[in-house]
C-alpha cells in the first residue's frame, strides 16, 4: 500500500465503502424491466435511485431526453468527485490520474461541436465534468467563439503540450482522429510514468496495462472490420503486453482464425483467453466490444478480490459506475428514437 | 409471538383484459407482496416475458416528475410534514391540469430570482473585498490606474519599503497585513519589484472604479442591504408558497405514485400474449378475502390456488407480528437482521432485556428524569416512523432508569433517603466514608445475568435449528447447542466445586471421591467433555471458539463496569461543585463567594448533562452490543426478507 | 535488590506490587491488541455503514469481535490479583 499517513484504515474505509456502493448499481433485472418502459418512466424511475437530486433540480429546465443526459453526466461528474474527495494518499492521485481520460473526452467534444458549429449548450450536454477541468472551466471553454481560442483557453493544463503540437494540423485537416489518438498515448505514458516507482503503483499498472491491452484488441478488431486501410502503428498504444510493432503484425494477419491464434498465444489473462474463443465467428464489432468491456471488468473484479485496499476497488466501481451511466444512456437514446427493445439491449453492458 | 405472521403463497392466472382490474383489487387491499417476475429464471416459466406497463404510464411519469422537481425546491418531504386536510383524488386531478402549470412557472422565477441576487450579492462581497485594502490610501483610484510612463504597485507587504528611486509612496501598517502603493517611472519598475519582492509582496489588482475606495464601499454595502432585503422578500414568497402548496403536492405525490405503482405492476408479473401470472404472498388470514374480492371484480374469470411454500428456495417474506408495545423494539431488531421466516421473532425477549440492562447501566433517578424530559420534548419533533420509535425507546429507557435508579438509591450520585434494594453503588468520592460500592456483588449478578442470557440464547438456537434443518445436521447442530451448554454449566460446576464464590453455590462440601476431586468436580469435567465431544462432531474447528464461553459470559461484567463509572463521574461532578467550591463559599459568605457559588452551580449543571449524555450513549449502546454479539450470535441468523405489501396506506388523499 | 538489608515483610510487598504490575500489563496489553485488530474492522464497519445503514447491526457485531482478547487479558489479571 503507498506511503501511509494515517495507517490502513483510510484505505479499508474506502475499499469497503466503495465495494458496498458497487453493489449498489442497478442488476440486469433493472434494466430489463426499463426496456419495457417509456422514457419519462425510466426518468421517474432512475429519480427514484441514486439520481433523485440531480433529476429533481434540472426538470424544472429541461425535460425529456435532455434531461435524462444532463442528469446522468452530472451524477456520474459529482460521484468521481465525491470518490476523489474520500480517497487517501496515492490512490487519490491515481485516481486524479486515472479520471483525466474524462478531460480528453471534453475537450475534443468541445472542439469537435465547435467544428461543426453547435451552440454551447448542445455541446454542454454530452460533456461529463468528472475530470481536473470542472465545470466552471468546461463553461467558459464552451464560450469560446473559435475552436483554435478554445485550444489556446487551454494553455497551462496538462492537455496543452500535445494540443499545440498535433492541433494546427487538425484544424487545417478538420480530423481529430490523430489528434485523439496522440492525446490518448500521452495519456497512458503519463500514467504509467505516475505509477512507476510509487508504493502501490505496481497494482495500478496492473490495471494500466490490462486497459492498455483490451483498448488495443479492441482497436485491432476494429481495424479489421474498416475497409480503409490505416497504419495500425497510429492508433495502437505502448505500454501493454504487446509492443506496437507486434501490433502492427497481427493486424497484418488476415485470416480470422490465425488472428485470433495468434492474438491468444499471447494473451495470458484466462478469462480473456476463453471470450477471444467465442469471437472466431461472424460477428457485429459492436457485440465483440461488449465482450471484451465484459472481460475487462470481470478481470478487474477479480483483482479487485485479490487486493481488495488498493487501487483495484476504487476503479472497479468507476468503471462500474460509468457503464451503469452509459447504459442507462443508450436505453433513453433507444427509446428516443423508438429502436427496438432487443436493438437497445446489444448495445448494453450487463 | 416469537413467529412472525403466517403467510401463504397465491398464485394468480388470468387473460389479459382482467389484467387492470385484478391490479386495481390487489392495490385497494394492500396485502399482497409481489414475487417479482424475473426473466428466465425458471423453466416453468419458458416463453413467458415482463409484461408492459399500463397505458398512461408515460404522462403519470411526467406530472410526477414535475411534482417532485416542485416539492424538491420546496424542500416538501412526505414523512416530515401532516396532511392539512384530505384531499379527494378527483379534485387533484382537475388542479393538477388548472394549477400545476402556473405553479411551476412561479416556482421557476423565484428560484432563478433567488440564484441571481444571490450572485449579485457575492458579486457585491468581492468587490468590496478587494476595495478593502484601498480604504487607508487617501487618493481616488482612478488616480492610481491607467498611466503609460508611470508603474503602480499595490500590495502586501511583511515590512515597509522605500525605493531609492522617485516614487510616491502610501504605506499603512495594520496587523492583518501592511499595505502599500508605489507609483514609480516605469523605467524604475524592475529595480523597485526587486526591493519589493525582497519584503514578500503580494500584489493585489487595483480596482477599476472611480473615487475613494471607502466612498465606493459604503455605495456597495448600501446595494447590498436592498440585495439582502429582496433575498429576504423572495425567501417570505417561497416560504408563504411552501406553505400553500405543500399539502396539495403531497397529495398530487401520493396520488400519482398510486398511479404509476398501479400501471407498472405487469412489470413485475409474467405475461404472454394472452395471459399473465402473479405470485406472491399474502398474510394467511387475508387469504379469503382477497380471493374472494378478485374474484369478484373479474367474474370468476380468473385461477387463484395457494400453493404450498418451498422452505428450501422461496424467501418468504416477513412480518412482526407482535403487541404494540414491541414496535419499537422491532426498530432494533431491524437494524441487525428482519428474522427469517421460520425463526424465532427475539423481539419480545429483547423488549425486555434490553431497557432491563439500561437500567442496570444508568440507575439513577435524576438522570432518568432527565432522559424523560428530553424525550418528551423530542416527542413533539419525531412523530411518525422510525425517529418516532426511536424516541419511545429513549422514554422506555427513562423508565427504566427511574426505577433502577429507587432500587440503587441514587439520585444524580447522591443517596436517596433509604438505603440500596439491591446492591450499593455508591463509591468512596470525597473521603466522606460510607459503605462503598458492593463491587464483588455486582460483578457476581451480572454474570448471572449472562449465564442466564447466554442459556436462553443457547435454548432458542436448539429449538431453531430443530425447527429449520434437515436430516442428520439438524441432530448434529441441535447438540452443538446442547454442548455448547453443557461446557458452559460444567465449567460453572467444576468452578464451584473448588471456589465459594459469594452469591453463588458452594460445592465444595459435596461427598469427595478421589483425592481432591469430589462428585462435582467430576460431573463438571464430565459434562465438558461431552459438551465438547457433540460441539466438535457439527464442526470441529468450533473447538478454537470454546474460549468465548468464558469471553461471553464475563463479557456481561461491562454492565457494572460502565454503570460504575457513570456513578463515579456523577460522584466527582458532585465533590468539585458542592464540596469543593459551593460549601466553603456558604460557610463565609461574600460578594466574590457569591460569583464563585454560580460557577459552581454552572459545573454541576454542565457536569450532569454532559454525564447524562455520556450516560446514555455508554448504556444504550453496550446493551445493545450485549443482545446482538452475546445473545444472537448463540441463535440468530435474521435476513429474512421485509414484507412489503403491493398498496399504500394514504395520508393526504382519499377517494 | 534482593540482598541481606530486605525483610521478609518488604518481599511480600514486592511481590504483591509486582503482580498488581503484571495484571496492569496484562490487560493493558491485551487492549493494545484489541484496539489494532479492531482498527482495520472498525474503519471498514464505518465505510459500510456510511454507504448502506441498514447493516449498522452487523457492522458493530464485526467490530467488537477482537473485544474477546481484552477479556483474556482481564481473566489474566483478575488470576495474578486473587
Amino acid at each position: 500500500m503507498a506511503e501511509m499517513s494515517g495507517g490502513p484504515a483510510p484505505y479499508i474505509y474506502v475499499g469497503t465503502r466503495l465495494r458496498v456502493r458497487k453493489s449498489k448499481l442497478l442488476p440486469k433485472e433493472e434494466y430489463m424491466r426499463m426496456l419495457n418502459m417509456g422514457l419519462p418512466e425510466i426518468t421517474r424511475t432512475i429519480e427514484e435511485m441514486e439520481y433523485k437530486r440531480e433529476i429533481d433540480e434540472l426538470s424544472a429546465s429541461f425535460s425529456g431526453i435532455d434531461l435524462v443526459e444532463i442528469a446522468l453526466s452530472w451524477n456520474l461528474a459529482k460521484e468521481f468527485q465525491t470518490i476523489i474527495d474520500i480517497t487517501p494518499g496515492t490512490l487519490k492521485e491515481f485516481t486524479q490520474a486515472y479520471l483525466r481520460r474524462w478531460d480528453i473526452q471534453n475537450v475534443l467534444t468541445i472542439i469537435r461541436g465547435k467544428f461543426q458549429g453547435l451552440k454551447p449548450g448542445k455541446i454542454k450536454e454530452i460533456l461529463v465534468p468528472a475530470g481536473e477541468l470542472d465545470r466552471v472551466f468546461l463553461d467558459r471553454l464552451l464560450l469560446e467563439e473559435s475552436p483554435d481560442r478554445v485550444v489556446e483557453a487551454l494553455k497551462g493544463k496538462k492537455l496543452y503540450p500535445v494540443l499545440a503540437k498535433e492541433y494546427p494540423a487538425a484544424s487545417v485537416s478538420k480530423s481529430l482522429s490523430h489528434l485523439e489518438n496522440e492525446m490518448y498515448k500521452q495519456f497512458y505514458a503519463k500514467l504509467i510514468e505516475g505509477a512507476n516507482g510509487v508504493k502501490g503503483g505496481n497494482l495500478f499498472l496492473n490495471y494500466i496495462r490490462l486497459d492498455i491491452d483490451i483498448t488495443n484488441i479492441k482497436n485491432l478488431f476494429r481495424l479489421r472490420v474498416d475497409t480503409i486501410e490505416e497504419d495500425a502503428r497510429e492508433m495502437m498504444i505502448p505500454g501493454g503486453t504487446f509492443t506496437v510493432e507486434e501490433l502492427q503484425k497481427l493486424n497484418s494477419v488476415t485470416d480470422q482464425n490465425e488472428f485470433i491464434d495468434a492474438l491468444m498465444a499471447r494473451v495470458r489473462v484466462k478469462t480473456l483467453l476463453a471470450v477471444l474463443d467465442t469471437l472466431r465467428g461472424d460477428k457485429p464489432i459492436r457485440e465483440i466490444e461488449i465482450e471484451l468491456i465484459k472481460v475487462q471488468l470481470k478481470q478487474m473484479e477479480k483483482m479487485a478480490k485479490l487486493n481488495p485496499f488498493s487501487i483495484h476497488p476504487i476503479l472497479v466501481y468507476l468503471e462500474k459506475k460509468k457503464y451503469e451511466v452509459f447504459n442507462l444512456r443508450a436505453i433513453a437514446r433507444g427509446k428516443e428514437s423508438k429502436l427496438s427493445t432487443d436493438r437497445i439491449k446489444g448495445y448494453l453492458v450487463m | 409471538m416469537l413467529k412472525p405472521r403466517q403467510m401463504s403463497r397465491l398464485f394468480i392466472a388470468a387473460s389479459k383484459d382482467q389484467m387492470e382490474p385484478i391490479i386495481q383489487e390487489l392495490y385497494r387491499h394492500n396485502v399482497f407482496h409481489i414475487e417479482d417476475f424475473v426473466d428466465q429464471a425458471r423453466e416453468e416459466y419458458a416463453g413467458f416475458r415482463i409484461g408492459m406497463p399500463l397505458s398512461g404510464a408515460s404522462e403519470v411519469s411526467n406530472d410526477l416528475l414535475k411534482i417532485r422537481s416542485l416539492s424538491a425546491s420546496y424542500m416538501v418531504k412526505p414523512d416530515d410534514e401532516e396532511p392539512d386536510k384530505i384531499r379527494r383524488t378527483s379534485e387533484i386531478r382537475s388542479l393538477i391540469e388548472k394549477d400545476l402549470p402556473g405553479i411551476e412557472k412561479e416556482t421557476e422565477g423565484l428560484t432563478l430570482m433567488r440564484s441571481r441576487l444571490e450572485n449579485e450579492e457575492k458579486d457585491l462581497e468581492q468587490k468590496i473585498a478587494g476595495l478593502k485594502p484601498f480604504t487607508d490610501i487617501p487618493i481616488d483610484l482612478d488616480l492610481l490606474r491607467g498611466y503609460e510612463s508611470i508603474e503602480v504597485f499595490a500590495g502586501f507587504v511583511a515590512r515597509d519599503v522605500v525605493p531609492e528611486v522617485p516614487h510616491d509612496r502610501f504605506y499603512s501598517p495594520s496587523k492583518t497585513g501592511n499595505f502599500i502603493v508605489i507609483a514609480v517611472p516605469v523605467e524604475h519598475r524592475v529595480s523597485v519589484e526587486k526591493d519589493l519582492n525582497e519584503a514578500m509582496f503580494q500584489q493585489v489588482p487595483i480596482p477599476e472604479e472611480h473615487g475613494p475606495a471607502s466612498g465606493i464601499i459604503s455605495s456597495y454595502q448600501l446595494q447590498i442591504i436592498s440585495i439582502k432585503e429582496q433575498i429576504e422578500a423572495n425567501r417570505q414568497k417561497l416560504e408563504d408558497n411552501r406553505k400553500k402548496y405543500a399539502g396539495f403536492l403531497l397529495a398530487c405525490d401520493e396520488l400519482l405514485t398510486t398511479d404509476v405503482s398501479k400501471a407498472e405492476a405487469p412489470l413485475r408479473f409474467a405475461t404472454t400474449d394472452q395471459a399473465f401470472v402473479a405470485e406472491g404472498w399474502v398474510p394467511v388470514n387475508e387469504v379469503e378475502p382477497l380471493s374472494r374480492a378478485i374474484n369478484d371484480v373479474c367474474g370468476g374469470k380468473c385461477y387463484i390456488s395457494e400453493i404450498p411454500i418451498d422452505f428450501e428456495h422461496d424467501s418468504v417474506p416477513v412480518e412482526y407480528n407482535n403487541p404494540s408495545f414491541v414496535r419499537p423494539t422491532e426498530l432494533i431488531i431491524d437494524i441487525y437482521a428482519r428474522p427469517r421466516y421460520s425463526e424465532i421473532d427475539p423481539s419480545l425477549i429483547v423488549a425486555f432485556i434490553f431497557p432491563l440492562f439500561f437500567g442496570l447501566i444508568l440507575g439513577d433517578v435524576g438522570y432518568g428524569l432527565i432522559l424523560l424530559g428530553v424525550s418528551l420534548l423530542l416527542r413533539r419533533y419525531f412523530k411518525r416512523g422510525d425517529g418516532a420509535q426511536l424516541v419511545n425507546i429513549l422514554m422506555i429507557f427513562a423508565i427504566s432508569s427511574i426505577i433502577f435508579g429507587l432500587l440503587y438509591s441514587e439520585f444524580l450520585g447522591f443517596k436517596l433517603l433509604w438505603h440500596p434494594l439491591i446492591f450499593s453503588r455508591h463509591m468512596n468520592i470525597g473521603g466522606e466514608g460510607g459503605e462503598g460500592a458492593a463491587i464483588p456483588g455486582l460483578l457476581v449478578m451480572a454474570i448471572w445475568i449472562g449465564i442466564i442470557q447466554i442459556t436462553l440464547g443457547r435454548v432458542l438456537g436448539m429449538i431453531n435449528h430443530a425447527r429449520m434443518d434437515h436430516g442428520s445436521h439438524r441432530v448434529k447442530a441441535v447438540l452443538a447447542n446442547l454442548g455448547w451448554l453443557l461446557v458452559m454449566w460444567g465449567i460453572l460446576v467444576a468452578l464451584w466445586s473448588h471456589f465459594a464464590i459469594p452469591y453463588m453455590p458452594d460445592l465444595m462440601k459435596v461427598p469427595q471421591i478421589a483425592a481432591g476431586l469430589n462428585l462435582a468436580t467430576i460431573t463438571g469435567v464430565l459434562m465438558i467433555v461431552i459438551g465438547v465431544i457433540f460441539i466438535a462432531r457439527e464442526n470441529i474447528l468450533d473447538i478454537f471458539e470454546l474460549p468465548t464461553i468464558i469471553s461471553h459470559v464475563l463479557s456481561y461484567a461491562r454492565l457494572v463496569a460502565v454503570g460504575l463509572s457513570s456513578v463515579a463521574i456523577a460522584m466527582v461532578v458532585n465533590f468539585i461543585a458542592i464540596g469543593m467550591i459551593i460549601e466553603p463559599q456558604l460557610a463565609h459568605l461574600s460578594i466574590v463567594g457569591i460569583v464563585i457559588i454560580i460557577v459552581g452551580v454552572l459545573i454541576f449543571i454542565v457536569g450532569h448533562i454532559g454525564n447524562a449524555a455520556l450516560g446514555l450513549i455508554g448504556g444504550a449502546l453496550q446493551s445493545l452490543r450485549l443482545q446482538y454479539v452475546e445473545f444472537f450470535t448463540k441463535f440468530y441468523k435474521g435476513g429474512g426478507q421485509k414484507y412489503n405489501p403491493f398498496g399504500i396506506i394514504r395520508r393526504f388523499t382519499e377517494e | 535488590m534482593a540482598d541481606g538489608t530486605m525483610t521478609l515483610e518488604m518481599i511480600q510487598a514486592s511481590q504483591v506490587g509486582l503482580k498488581a504490575v503484571g495484571a496492569g500489563l496484562a490487560v493493558g496489553m491485551a487492549g493494545i491488541g484489541t484496539g489494532v485488530a479492531e482498527m482495520g474492522i472498525g474503519s471498514a464497519a464505518v465505510g459500510a455503514v456510511a454507504e448502506d445503514k441498514d447493516i449498522f447491526g452487523l457492522a458493530l457485531l464485526f467490530t467488537v469481535i477482537p473485544e474477546t482478547i481484552v477479556i483474556f487479558g482481564l481473566v489474566v489479571a483478575l488470576l495474578l490479583l486473587f
